[in-house]
């Protein structure tokens, strides 16, 4: 029999799901320093050049803090940097993955395998992938940073996500890129980026909530 | 109890849980009709709640006269759909925090008039499911192998037919020109939408499961031969027209054409399809 109770019920369902949302407001964590103090000089590494996405990539990425800088050091190889930072609020964006995205602006997937690194007391799981553009190719090794946690795997990102937000009320997550243009062998740019990974990997930690 | 007897008897009561809904979805439905507007991939999602109401005004002589008998097997669906709700909201994923809209649409449905309306009523509320945009990572993981074959093929024809043109992923250039840079993040061009067209004209034309089949699978191989033929006309354009025509041509034109080759096609087949059956 279909009675008011039935309805009653519901009512009461769907106002306690509409309290829930509302005791659980979003939680925006902001980063501890703006990327703009981020060292132009650490390690023997020097900032030597810094750029900024189009407006229209901007507005498709909505990150909270955005850095894009090219290092080199005395011996001339340079390594490209770029750091992301999503907030976890409403109007921010997500973590875009270059393994979706550089095949689709023109670069071609040579290789990629899953490393972990231990960088300090910490291991910092990467992807280390090879990415091949016209002549050039270009070794990459990114990861996405959730508080303490470092991850190389899209689904993984997500369910951290998920289970930040219900453990820890926080959404907030960053993506570390670091890149590398070689030719012939990948040896020496392998040996660069990590160089470059340990000495910076503290100071990216600095900077980002943990 | 008829259905149209219990509508009529607990209208208020069904009112009442508009502002309930509103309440719980006010952060989450008007984005999605944002997404609608503004990511074309989507922009079929305007069509999709009247396309769902059609639908139901195709089966309201049936409905209304099916007796309601209210199944406690809803509460478990609309529990499930509120745990889904809370859970995506907390973790902001869209697909779920939208999805569950639907999941509790059904779980009222069966709760309140149980499973012989729920039956009847399952292709106007799942057909909804369409209105959502796919979560990105998965849409990505599909549509993007899919539209560097479109370019390979598309590349490789041109070859074919003496015009000059190289490809990197789905950056294509031409001699005097360079096409689909600005896109490059996005998937196959109008896939969802032809998806969910091919969803409801199966359902409005073909009886049987089969056929039903055949035509919502033949999306994906329309899509990708229309996206071709896009490509394709556009190098020749850029060969002879030059860049600016190609471009014009490109983004202006070419999208709608491509859509209406699209309907023509599955049209087409329906038709054949429609064809087969009455020979038999």
């Amino acid at each position: 029999m279909l009675t008011t109770k039935r309805f009653v019920i519901v009512y009461i369902l769907l106002l306690l799901g509409i309290l829930y949302m509302h005791a659980h407001a979003e939680t925006v964590i902001p980063l501890n320093k703006p990327f703009a103090q981020f060292p132009t000089e650490h390690q023997g590494w020097r900032m030597i050049n810094e750029y900024e996405f189009s407006t229209r990539v901007l507005s498709i990425l909505k990150p909270t803090d955005i850095m894009n800088r090219t290092y080199a050091r005395d011996d001339g190889r340079h390594i490209d940097l770029h750091v992301g930072f999503y907030d976890g609020g409403k109007e921010t964006g997500g973590i875009h993955s270059p393994k979706h995205c550089l095949p689709g602006s023109g670069w071609f997937l040579r290789s990629s395998e899953h490393v972990a690194m231990e960088i300090g007391s910490d291991t910092v799981h990467m992807v280390q992938a090879v990415y091949q553009h016209g002549e050039a190719s270009e070794l990459f090794l990114y990861w996405f940073q959730v508080r303490d946690r470092s991850l190389n795997n899209e689904y993984a990102l997500r369910l951290a996500e998920i289970t930040g937000a219900l453990l820890h009320g926080r959404r907030d997550t960053a993506f570390i890129r670091i890149s590398s243009r070689f030719d012939g062998d990948s040896k020496q740019a392998i040996k660069r980026s990590q160089d470059f990974a340990t000495d910076f990997y503290p100071v990216i930690r600095e900077f980002l909530p943990s | 109890m008829t259905f149209s007897e219990a509508l009529h008897k607990f209208r208020f009561h069904l009112l009442l849980v508009l502002p309930v809904l509103i309440g719980l979805y006010y952060s989450v439905v008007p984005d999605m009709v944002v997404q609608w507007s503004s990511d074309e991939n989507y922009s079929h999602g305007f069509l999709v709640p009247l396309i769902s109401a059609f639908f139901f005004y195709q089966r309201w002589e049936q409905l209304r006269d099916t007796h309601v008998a209210p199944s406690n097997f809803g509460l478990v669906v609309i529990v499930a759909g509120l745990c889904q709700l809370l859970l995506a909201w907390l973790g902001t994923e869209y697909f779920n925090m939208r999805l569950s809209l639907v999941v509790l649409l059904c779980g009222m449905t069966l709760f309140w008039f149980g499973t012989q309306v729920f039956k009847i009523m399952a292709l106007p509320l799942l057909f909804l499911v369409l209105m959502i945009p796919i979560p990105y990572i998965i849409y990505d993981a599909a549509a993007f192998p899919l539209k560097l074959f479109v370019t390979e093929v598309s590349v490789s024809t041109l070859k074919l037919l003496g015009v000059l043109v190289w490809n990197e992923g789905n950056i294509i250039m031409f001699p005097n020109t360079v096409l689909e840079v600005a896109d490059a993040c996005s998937g196959l061009r109008s896939i969802m939408s032809l998806m969910a067209l091919a969803v409801a004209f199966a359902f409005l034309t073909q009886e049987s499961h089969i056929k039903k089949a055949i035509i919502i699978a033949s999306a994906i191989p329309i899509a990708v031969l229309t996206n071709a033929m896009r490509v394709i006309g556009t190098g020749f354009l850029a060969q002879y027209w030059g860049a600016q025509v190609a471009e014009g041509f490109f983004h202006d034109f070419a999208g709608f054409a491509v859509f209406a080759v699209a309907m023509v096609l599955l049209l087409g087949l329906g038709g054949l399809l429609s064809f087969i059956g009455k020979r038999e």
